[in-house]
């Protein structure tokens, strides 16, 4: 074994891909020094990162093909190295399914060729069998070939596995040294010529990289993915060439991940071999991919056409697959040969010299197979001995999604680091990222963590993680975010920082005290420390060794902690509402909550208080809500002065991972807390969600081009330049007249850099006009309506992106109205989405339109006892109204906690005579044990607003308390619901609580589709008989989409009506002479004069304003 | 022979219609005055163009960075600035060498670039006593 000192190896492999890292692993076996050279930054950087993720069972392949060969032997493989090496391989099978007579032939051909392979279980299956299997696949299909073998496997884990199991092997890895050059000194003709070379002597090879370093080795294995040719071809007169053939695809959310469990191809035809449709291991849903013959080897970028190519051949699959919903599109290079089979093994004028070549599919399929083969040769060759410390093992990293709650918690205790969820759609921790950036092979670029943690691949696409991810990495791996690069080298994230910035980077996720009583995360608390709260108590059983389970309710383990009293009031010792998000919406929730019930927690899972207020430094907030102008850090300071004033107890630093809701087995609802002192439980009698939004990111866009660094979606370019001082670009161009693009544009102008303009897909800008005025004609930005972005360019750093015009009424881009315009920085703000994972995955009924939870006038959620307000319920275009609704959620939440309480009061009453099971709720509703007139509590003059129980002349409909029950439930009879008619997008609340005090006003807040110039809103009713009234009209000077509109309704003008319609009309614009006034203020006036025949015209046609 | 008047475009961000309103000014006397604004749909379009065009204001916020703390410290004017002087406000707001600890609503700049208005703190930064970090909090 040649020592590996300096830079001569027994074995240089290059290429770091699938098959590059699984040679080194299986080379590894043997007691040889061994490199691996990589010209990018990470592993799995060509073919192996953007593939379909498959495999095959090995029908495909021609039999007595090197691919029929080894995809056999692969993918049996695959089975023992996923074991071995810890990497995720889901045996789903595979379909081909056949849409034509033809088709259906080729199928059998296929079935034969399985046979020909040794691949068994293959059989062509009927149309029932196939819908049966596949339900959603398209009635044209008439039957499928069934592969039960094939399997599905993530190729970069795959890759990471191998390479990092190779490294802990003694393989070393080198990245960022592209091979230049390869001399290779032969004995003519002399099998054991490479074993005897020595560097020394000349013989063997020497390779150079792109950093002058020179390599030697006795052995090369070529695994160079598209440039495999130029390697070989420096050593080989025997010509290879590798035609690079581009493949494009579409990766849509987790939502339609289900859509499909097998994958399914579509039977080769002349018109092409169709594309495929299949689950990912991650849940994703994967649909492509085309392939297009290109010259270029390095562009991977995406095409318009392409997509939509993929698009509409998968539709012959599934005719629903939407072309919204997206997470991302990519393509990837497939390094194809003339003769359609790999290139393996010693070229005869080349010994010593190892292909693994055209290595396209099956080439993941085969590479474990296909390596152990070429390093049984290489060895042969080398005349080497089995490597006696061998260790087929990798303990993959647990990362803390993949963990259940007991596991979460003690990782937590071992590293409160891992309470600090720095991911909250993948729900990676701190300490995962810590653990990964200090792993066995260097982590050198954003992606790659990425990649590894899968840290911002969720629906968020980075936007809130990816500025604490920067942090994380500066602290960690001392790298400041101007030299961080976001793939390749150099992709700097963003191009400016702090000089200091290292040196204050290390306050990042610290770990927050859980219980109010505990820590100074706490701002106050309203509870008198007499007893421990729940979650003290859960450390407490913890500590002296009894089961406290997060999951569990306390009292359905009334031995869970034996050392509390036996007091009902410990035992049932839930916040009364437990608020969710520390942001506008939440902070008022939680202030409103708690100026009326005693115990209140608001969790925020920053550190900060305040939500997206902190980094929102300009002005522009509370102008309702306070009468005068705050900057966002001053409004959420109030709101925090307020909220501790309140008593309301604040905990930071906190994630909640999920809501529990009240079961017949737990009576309070729970939500479950990961924070650095744990994972907890924290029960509570009411809960608001107040969880806020997110971005809309470029995956959504379904932008084609490349992938480049300088693409940031406003709010977290903001985070980045208002919470850490960085620069993020020089030159932007924002996507999107939002309110945060528009704000960031005026940010970035203020702080030097250039802004080319606005680029607006909508005729009408987003945003409101005072920031049109005050952030882009103040400071010469141009805004361009009708306009979008269609194309990034930059293979680093964005370079350049496309433009294009979009017609006004389709929305389609104009075909050939292109503008290319340098820039090195893309913000968008396209629109912000309600985050609601808590809320789906508490089953929680959402809303299609808002993308929120569908409420009732008092924003009760259709689980009883969960209030959503904010950004979490729908987009507001003010913090203020945001702010308003977390008022009325809060009193909501506050009464339903204290009707609970009255509730669980007489039950333990009985209880005590032993007559009921304490029982506050179940199926979380309150029982009807709790019958009206025996338990309703003591209320004040106040509490008759919202309190259900008040019922006397503020019901609306005789049958509302029917069956003695307190609380309303969703769908219950008796429920109004509220619609959307003409012209309105959508209505929030979607329902009206029968039992709302006949005093109580009813806000409708809704938002129109289009502009109106002239707008009128009706409220109509329709009565049990089907008759529609009309309830009220009312107006404001203009509608546009951008802005809310609330209307109020009075609970006795809804008697008798069975379901309401809010309806909004453009009326011919009126003559000059009479100007109306508008409000400006968004609630609008009622119409002076009474409903006069309105005149009834279909809804507006999208440009607007056009009636005069 | 007439004295032609000048004129202005302004959009009125008083509601989502961004009425173009033209305002014109006599300009044949001492002082300009405003004779005539035109385009508004409503009567505040008006005592806004008037405003806009005489006295345009605006308020400025920034940010400072603060040795010993990643997240900026945030500021604004306390009062709307005339819109003319915006840009040497920002150059005297990042000459403003502020430490720790600072609280909210602190003036930071007296009288900036002598508009007699002064520049403030929109947040409280202050040391975390045990490990040196800062203290995120809104407080």
């Amino acid at each position: 074994m040649r020592e590996a000192d300096g830079y001569s190896f027994d074995v240089v492999v290059v290429g770091a891909g699938v098959a590059g890292a699984c040679a080194a692993r299986e080379l590894a076996r043997f007691a040889i020094s061994i490199a691996v050279l990589e010209a990018g930054n990470d592993i799995a950087q060509g073919a192996s990162r953007a593939n379909s993720g498959i495999v095959h069972a090995g029908y495909d392949p021609m039999p007595g093909t090197l691919k029929a060969r080894f995809n056999r032997e692969g993918s049996l493989l695959h089975r023992q190295w996923a074991q071995e090496l810890g990497y995720p391989l889901l045996n789903n099978g595979s379909l081909v399914a056949a849409f034509s007579k033809e088709e259906r032939d080729a199928l059998d051909a296929l079935a034969a060729r399985a046979g020909a392979n040794g691949v068994s279980e293959v059989r062509v299956i009927g149309p029932e069998e196939l819908h049966a299997l596949e339900p959603r696949i398209s009635f044209q299909a008439i039957a499928a070939l069934l592969a039960p073998s094939a399997a599905l496997c993530d190729p970069y884990l795959v890759t990471l596995a191998a390479a990092e199991n190779a490294a802990k092997n003694g393989v070393r890895f080198f990245f960022d040294e592209r091979v230049e050059d390869v001399q290779g000194r032969f004995y003519e003709g002399s099998a054991r010529m490479a074993a005897a070379a020595s560097p020394g002597t000349g013989e063997g090879f020497s390779l150079t990289t792109s950093t002058g370093k020179r390599f030697h080795a006795s052995v090369v294995v070529n695994a160079a993915g598209v440039y495999a040719d130029d390697i070989h071809n420096m050593l080989s007169s025997q010509r290879l060439e590798i035609k690079p053939r581009r493949g494009e695809y579409r990766l849509y959310d987790t939502d339609l991940g289900a859509a499909f469990t097998h994958t399914v191809f579509q039977a080769p035809s002349p018109s092409g071999k169709g594309v495929l449709i299949t689950p990912t291991v991650h849940g994703n849903l994967l649909v492509g991919p085309n392939a297009v013959a290109q010259t270029s080897k390095t562009d991977v970028s995406t095409t318009a056409e392409g997509l939509e190519f993929v698009l509409k051949t998968a539709q012959k699959t599934w005719p629903d697959l939407p072309s919204r919903g997206m997470i991302a599109n990519f393509a990837g290079l497939r390094a194809s040969s003339a003769t359609d089979d790999f290139v393996l093994g010693e070229p005869p004028d080349a010994p010593g010299l190892f292909d693994i070549a055209a290595f396209d599919s099956p080439g993941l399929s085969s590479a474990p197979a296909v390596a152990a083969w070429i390093a049984q040769q290489a060895a042969l060759r080398l005349g080497a001995r089995p490597n006696p410390h061998f260790d087929p093992i990798r303990k993959a990293p647990v990362l803390f999604a993949q963990m259940d709650d007991e596991d979460r918690a003690e990782a937590i205790a071992a590293d409160p680091r891992h309470g600090h969820l720095v991911c909250r759609c993948c729900k990676v921790t701190e300490a995962d990222l810590v653990g990964l950036l200090r792993g066995p092979l260097p982590v050198l670029s954003l992606d790659t963590l990425k990649w590894r943690s899968r840290a911002t691949m969720g629906r968020c696409h980075g936007g809130f993680c990816s500025p604490e991810i920067i942090k994380i990495i500066a602290r960690e791996a001392r790298v400041v975010p101007s030299q961080l690069d976001k793939r390749l080298h150099p992709s700097p994230v963003v191009v400016g920082n702090r000089p200091d910035y290292l040196g204050l980077c290390d306050d990042v996720g610290e770990a927050a005290p859980l219980c109010p009583d505990e820590g100074e995360a706490m701002l106050t608390d309203a509870c008198e420390a007499t007893e421990a709260p729940p979650c003290a108590r859960a450390r407490e059983a913890a500590e002296s060794g009894t089961d406290f389970k997060p999951d569990a309710a306390p009292d359905a383990k009334p031995d869970a902690a034996p050392d509390a009293k036996p007091d009902a009031r410990i035992k049932h010792d839930p916040y009364d509402v437990v608020v969710i998000g520390g942001g506008a919406a939440g902070l008022a929730a939680a202030a409103t909550a708690a100026a009326q019930v005693p115990r209140v927690l608001l969790i925020e899972r920053d550190q900060g208080l305040g939500g997206i207020l902190r980094q929102c430094i300009h002005n522009g907030f509370g102008l309702h809500r306070f009468s005068e102008e705050l900057t966002g850090p001053e409004y959420a300071w109030r709101d925090v002065e307020a909220a501790r004033k309140q008593g309301a107890s604040l905990m930071t630093g906190s994630s909640v991972l999920a809501i529990k809701p009240a079961s017949g087995t737990q009576p309070f609802h729970a939500a479950i807390v990961a924070n650095g002192s744990g994972e907890h439980l924290i029960p509570a009698k009411a809960v608001v969600i107040a969880t806020g939004s997110r971005e809309r990111g470029l995956g959504a866009l379904n932008m084609a081009g490349t992938r480049p660094a300088g693409v940031f979606s406003a709010g977290s370019a903001q985070n980045l330049m208002n919470l850490q001082g960085c620069i993020p670009g020089n030159k932007a161009v924002i996507l999107g007249s939002g309110d945060i693009g528009l704000i960031m544009a005026r940010r970035m102008a203020m702080a030097g850099m250039k802004v080319a303009g606005v680029y607006e897909m909508l005729p009408q800008p987003s945003g409101l006009r005072r920031n049109i005025v005050q952030c882009l004609d103040d400071y010469g930005i141009p805004l361009y309506l009708s306009r979008t972005v269609v194309r990034l360019e930059g293979e680093g750093r964005l370079s350049a992106v496309s433009v294009a015009k979009v017609d006004s009424r389709t929305l389609e881009v104009v075909p050939g109205t292109e503008e290319r315009i340098e820039c090195d920085t893309l913000l968008l703000s396209v629109g912000l989405i309600p985050e609601n994972e808590l809320a789906h995955d508490a089953g929680i009924m959402l809303d299609g339109t808002t993308g929120g939870a569908q409420v009732d006038n008092h924003l009760a959620t259709s689980c009883p006892g969960v209030f959503a307000c904010g950004n979490a319920l729908h987009i507001h275009d003010l913090a203020d109204h945001a702010s308003r609704e977390g008022e009325i959620a809060g009193t909501a939440a506050a009464a339903y906690a204290r009707d609970v309480s009255g509730t669980a009061a007489a039950a333990y009453a009985r209880d005590a005579d032993g007559t009921a099971t304490p029982q506050a709720c179940v199926d979380g509703t309150a029982t009807a044990q709790a019958s009206a007139g025996e338990t309703i509590p003591q209320q004040t003059e106040e509490d008759e607003r919202v309190l259900p129980q008040a019922v006397e002349g503020g019901r609306i409909s005789p049958q509302a308390v029917e069956g003695g029950q307190l609380l309303p439930q969703a769908g219950e009879r008796g429920q109004i619901p509220v619609r959307a008619a003409e012209g309105v997008r959508y209505v929030v609340p979607q329902r009206i609580d029968p039992l709302t005090a006949h005093d109580e006003t009813i806000a409708l807040s809704f938002r129109v589709t289009t502009t109106l110039t002239n707008p009128r809103f009706t409220l109509e009713g329709r009565t049990p008989e089907g008759e529609l009234v009309v309830i009220k009209t009312s107006r404001t000077g203009i509608a546009v989409p951008a802005e809310m509109i609330q209307v109020n309704v009075m609970p006795e003008q809804l008697e008798g009506i069975h379901e309401l319609w809010v309806r909004a009309l453009d009326l011919p614009v009126k003559p000059p002479s009479a100007p109306s006034i508008p409000s400006g203020a968004l609630h609008v006036d009622d119409a002076h004069t009474p409903l006069q025949p309105l005149e009834y015209r279909p809804s507006p046609s999208l440009e607007g304003g056009g009636a005069d | 022979m007439q004295f032609a008047e000048e004129t202005k475009i302004l959009t009125c961000i008083l509601c989502p219609f961004g009425c173009q309103l033209e305002v014109a000014f006599k300009v044949d006397v001492p002082k300009p005055e405003i004779v005539e604004v035109n385009g508004n749909r409503c009567k505040r379009g008006q005592a806004y163009a008037v405003l806009e065009a005489t006295d345009p204001r605006r308020m400025v916020t920034s940010f400072v960075c603060v040795p010993g703390s990643l997240e900026p410290l945030s500021v604004k004017t306390a009062a709307p600035v005339p819109k003319s002087q915006v840009k040497d406000i920002l150059a005297a707001i990042q000459d403003i060498k502020a430490t720790m600890p600072v609280a909210i609503g602190e003036v930071l700049l007296q009288d900036v670039c002598g508009t007699g208005v002064d520049v403030v703190a929109t947040k409280t930064l202050k040391k975390k006593p045990p490990t040196g970090g800062v203290d995120h909090e809104t407080r």
